[in-house]
């Protein structure tokens, strides 16, 4: 679908589910993504947020930046209360109380959000088989409090609490594949997407919506202020993390792997992770033990879009 | 801007002057069918299956929703039998023109026609709904106006020429409703689908990284518009400093 | 015509629940809770209640999940207890502050550790001050109607708060009661379908759970304070109690008092043990001692005129609670005490501790309460409290 990207986007939907005045900062990438996400997802949609930087960027009383239902209670719950409102709606349709109607049930987190503190609320839901949609806006960081690593942190990232020093290459964990955790729960259709290929997330959101029964979308997005590197480059860094199989695109559809975007060369990852202050005290040694562990990553993920 | 305010189906609703009906509804959440329309390109109310019956001054009449703008005070209503019988009628023929279209089968579902009446067994396209917005994309977006429908054919399939002005740009296949354009890169070469053809088109590849990532024509067709040197597309953007 | 049967209160409760046509139950197992639970979904199984039972993975979602169903208007029953209730904590606060109705049936528990399943107030009182509606009640009966009751007070848009009504885990859960249970029809007229006014629904949005700056907060929660204290809510409170009695024959009152005319010492309890207590007031009346008992049914918010108004002519005030509150004063005697400090002619009130971790308190126990009371009423105390029922 990418490979529309001339014409298309004077014909992507005007809709715009979350409307400008909000607070995020320049050059976010999530930003850009739930904007993406709300047009493909339309007016029928309630939205329910995670705490983190979309909830405050979004929400500040008396303001707010949706045009569709949207509710906010905690950080590690969205998968729970997305349960809810979606149990809530189908019980009053089957009971007449309210018009039948097609309603995406959308829970939309952080990484944080997501991959530590609200796993098990995310697990469950995705094993009770709801008919929802989960979005999770990975950057990579509990970027809301300030840059704290998150088991989605890569590896050899500094932030504040895996800070790089003297005796410390920063992060020394390599970043939880929620992809494959949520796959594991061998729901219909999970997916990756970067809105630097706009069209494809667009695409991605809208299948997840009309999958019957759960869906799971883990969207990178890059971020100026945690990944330090200049506001204009957004759309590049999803691009290079692409390009260079640090985060590859694909869809899983009822356990069959597919690859979205598979390049004929791998991009070398030194040309992401030199654009970004996070990585800059990387020495090449590290960078290239980053190097063998993206290859064989990617390698594994093309075994399995083969044998699936 | 100017709201307007109306009655859609009982409903009040309020909408900018100079929407359509069918932006007022779908703003207010009432859903019209449509085919041919979409809200990148002008309507030209050629499907019918927007139909809605308004009404004022006592009198009232059936209008296709995408075209007619919005009045102060205007009432709308989107299911009355009258409407509802014009809409079963349009999709019977279309269930006998596009009998493979996804959307076309679906509507037929929801407005419980199980079989066309009449049967085409001479068609060979069994997706494409003659709805235009392929001619129209190719006009108003793209400026090629490489798809059109050649004189004198009227009321036959109307799209049957190779479009040799085509870019492969894949806008067409972007708005398709049918799914009966689709396109596709295998390797170096670009394929699209249409109307039972199959359109192949070389790719540029990278010089830097390797990947495929434009038609050639289309390249071409940039460089001599924006007047760029020759080489300026043997790297990809992505590897463009 | 309403018919009488023995019956587990648990199965009591879910009966209740099933005669609200309750739309969503999202509940995590965990003792005394799981009859209910098991109770209804048994019922949606069988089809006998037309509900989406969300068996979530924790006490935490259970409540969250609950959050989410009753956003969109549906009507939300859960249950739970102890560990769980405490689990639940943070998304309690979340239901009052966003006026969320719905209804939760608690079955009180001790908090470990050490670990107990069984009963005591320890997580009734933790969960105090979450902006919820509280009511203790006594018996099988009294949990069957108040579930009916909390739905019509938590719905009625004067309200829009979520109501708990606590009753004892063990005491009162696994015990089978006769229960009247009354006609659909008579539960319909009662009890009004839900129309909740903010529903999450694409056809009208709303953002539910914004955020609040320091310019702001303050002001949205002395909002939420007036609105929970206000007239117009303890006068649903009292209209419900009203009707209920008037369709059903069984009449509530916020606070209740037994045999306290010309009482001299006065007993408060909550929950399932006020029966008990009552049995000794009796018997002590008979000795011919002026001693009466008030009942706390309505524990938030809390009925201060009518505890003022019932303790106005006793001298001695014997408040027993069923949870401690390390390195203080236990709960429900501060706040009685607190209540009745401004009061010209205060009593003098005692705090006894007891039934913690499931531990009896028999009659004798009450008896000898009242005993020491009337042994104050004469000679005065040197203490304030007092753990009953403890070896040394």
């Amino acid at each position: 679908m990418e490979t529309f990207s001339v014409y298309v986007p004077k014909l992507a939907p005007k809709y715009e589910g979350l409307v400008p005045g909000h607070r995020f900062c320049i050059g976010c990438g999530e930003a850009l993504a739930v904007r993406l996400a709300s047009k493909a997802l339309g007016r029928d949609t309630v939205i329910t947020c995670a705490t983190g930087c979309l909830e405050i960027c979004t929400s500040g009383f008396p303001q707010t930046s949706w045009n569709v239902p949207w509710i906010h209670t905690l950080f590690e719950n969205v998968g729970a209360v997305a349960s809810g409102v979606e149990s809530g709606l189908k019980a009053q349709m089957r009971k007449g109380k309210i018009p039948e109607k097609k309603i995406n049930s959308v829970g939309m987190a952080g990484d944080g959000g997501t991959s530590d503190i609200g796993l098990q609320a995310l697990s469950g839901a995705l094993e009770r088989g709801h008919d929802f949609l989960y979005l999770c806006f990975d950057n990579e960081a509990y970027m809301n409090t300030g840059v704290q690593r998150s088991s989605a942190t890569p590896y050899g990232a500094s932030t504040t609490t895996s800070p790089a020093g003297k005796v410390s290459i920063g992060q020394k964990t390599w970043k939880k594949n929620l992809p494959d955790i949520v796959a594991a729960h061998n729901i219909p259709y999970v997916a990756t997407a970067c809105p630097s290929y706009p069209f494809d997330l667009m695409e991605k959101v809208k299948k997840g919506a009309e999958t019957e029964g759960p869906a799971y979308v883990h969207i990178f997005s890059p971020c100026p202020t945690g990944w330090r590197y200049p506001v204009d480059l957004t759309v590049r860094i999803g691009r290079l993390a692409v390009e260079s199989g640090v985060f590859p695109l694909y869809e899983v559809e009822d356990g069959s792997y597919k690859l979205n975007f598979d390049f004929p060369k791998l991009r070398p990852v030194r040309d992401y992770l030199k654009a970004q202050g996070r990585f800059r005290h990387l020495s090449d040694d590290e960078i290239q033990n980053i190097q063998q562990r993206v290859e064989k990553e990617y390698k594994k993920l093309k075994v399995r879009c083969q044998e699936t | 801007m100017k709201e307007v305010k109306l009655n859609i189906d009982g409903k009040r609703v309020q909408a900018k002057e100079g929407s359509t009906i069918v932006e007022a509804a779908r703003e207010a959440g009432i859903r019209i069918p449509t085919l041919c329309h979409h809200e990148g390109i002008s309507p030209i109310g050629s499907c019918r299956l927007c139909s809605v019956e308004i009404s004022g001054d006592g009198k009232s009449k059936v209008v296709p929703a995408c075209t007619q703008p919005i009045e102060e005070g205007l009432t709308v209503k989107t299911t009355t039998e009258r409407v509802l019988k014009i809409r079963r009628r349009l999709i019977d023929r279309l269930l006998t023109r596009a009998p493979e279209a996804q959307v076309v089968q679906d509507l037929a579902n929801e407005y419980g026609i199980k079989k066309a009446k009449t049967q085409d067994t001479e068609q060979k396209c069994v997706s494409c709904d003659l709805c235009c917005l392929c001619v129209r994309v190719c006009d108003e977006i793209v400026g090629m106006k490489a798809i059109g429908k050649p004189d004198g054919e009227k009321g036959n399939m109307p799209f049957l020429q190779n479009p040799k002005a085509c870019i492969a740009c894949g806008a067409c296949a972007y708005v398709c409703p049918t799914g009966e354009i689709q396109m596709e890169d295998v390797g170096d070469t670009r394929i699209i689908h249409r109307w039972g053809r199959q359109e192949e088109y070389k790719l540029k590849k990278c010089s830097v990284c390797g990947s495929y990532f434009a038609p050639e024509v289309q390249l071409e067709y940039f460089k001599k518009k924006a007047n760029l040197p020759d080489d300026y597309f043997d790297v990809c953007p992505d590897c463009r400093k | 015509m309403a018919k009488r049967t023995p019956l587990e209160v648990s199965v009591a409760v879910a009966e209740a629940a099933k005669m609200a046509d309750v739309d969503v139950v999202a509940a995590y197992p965990i003792t005394p809770q799981t009859h209910i639970v098991e109770t209804l979904a048994e019922m949606v199984a069988n089809g006998e209640l037309n509900a989406n039972y969300i068996p979530v993975e924790s006490e935490h979602s259970a409540m969250s999940a609950c959050l989410g169903s009753s956003a969109t208007g549906a009507r939300t029953f859960t249950s739970s207890a102890g560990q769980g209730l405490e689990l639940m904590h943070e998304t309690l606060y979340i239901g009052p502050s966003s006026r969320l109705p719905m209804v939760m049936s608690v079955c009180n528990r001790a908090l470990s550790g050490p670990l107990s399943v069984w009963g005591d107030h320890s997580d009734a009182m933790a969960v105090r001050d979450t902006g919820w509606i509280q009511v203790f009640v006594e018996n099988g009966q009294q949990a069957f109607d108040h579930i009916l009751w909390a739905f019509r007070v938590s719905e009625d848009h004067q309200v829009l708060f979520p109501v708990m009504v606590h009753h004892d885990g063990f005491h009162l859960t696994h015990v089978i009661e006769p229960i009247t249970l009354p006609e659909q029809e008579e539960v319909d007229r009662f009890l009004p379908k839900p129309r909740y006014p903010y529903a999450l629904h694409p056809d009208n949005p709303v953002s539910m759970g914004c955020y609040a700056p320091p310019f702001i907060y303050s002001e949205i929660k002395r909002a939420q304070d007036e609105a929970f204290r206000s007239p117009e809510v303890k006068q649903s409170i009292l209209k419900a109690w009203e009707d209920f009695g008037n369709i059903f024959g069984r009449y509530y009152m916020p606070v209740e008092a037994y045999r306290t005319e010309g009482a001299k010492v006065l007993l408060v309890t909550m929950g399932s043990f006020s029966e008990t207590a009552m049995v000794a007031v009796d018997n002590k009346r008979d000795e011919g001692k002026d001693v009466g008992i008030i009942r706390l049914r309505l524990w938030r918010p809390f009925p201060y005129e009518e505890v003022r108004d019932l303790v106005k002519d006793a001298d001695i005030v014997l408040v027993l609670d069923r949870c401690i509150s390390p390195g203080a004063q236990a709960p429900v005697y501060s706040e009685i005490r607190s209540c009745l400090y401004q009061e010209e002619n205060r009593p003098q009130v005692f705090s006894f501790t007891g039934g913690l971790g499931g531990r009896d308190i028999v009659v004798d126990d009450f008896e000898q309460m009242i005993d020491k009371g009337f042994e104050m009423l004469q000679n005065g105390s040197e203490k304030e409290f007092e753990i009953i029922g403890v070896r040394e």
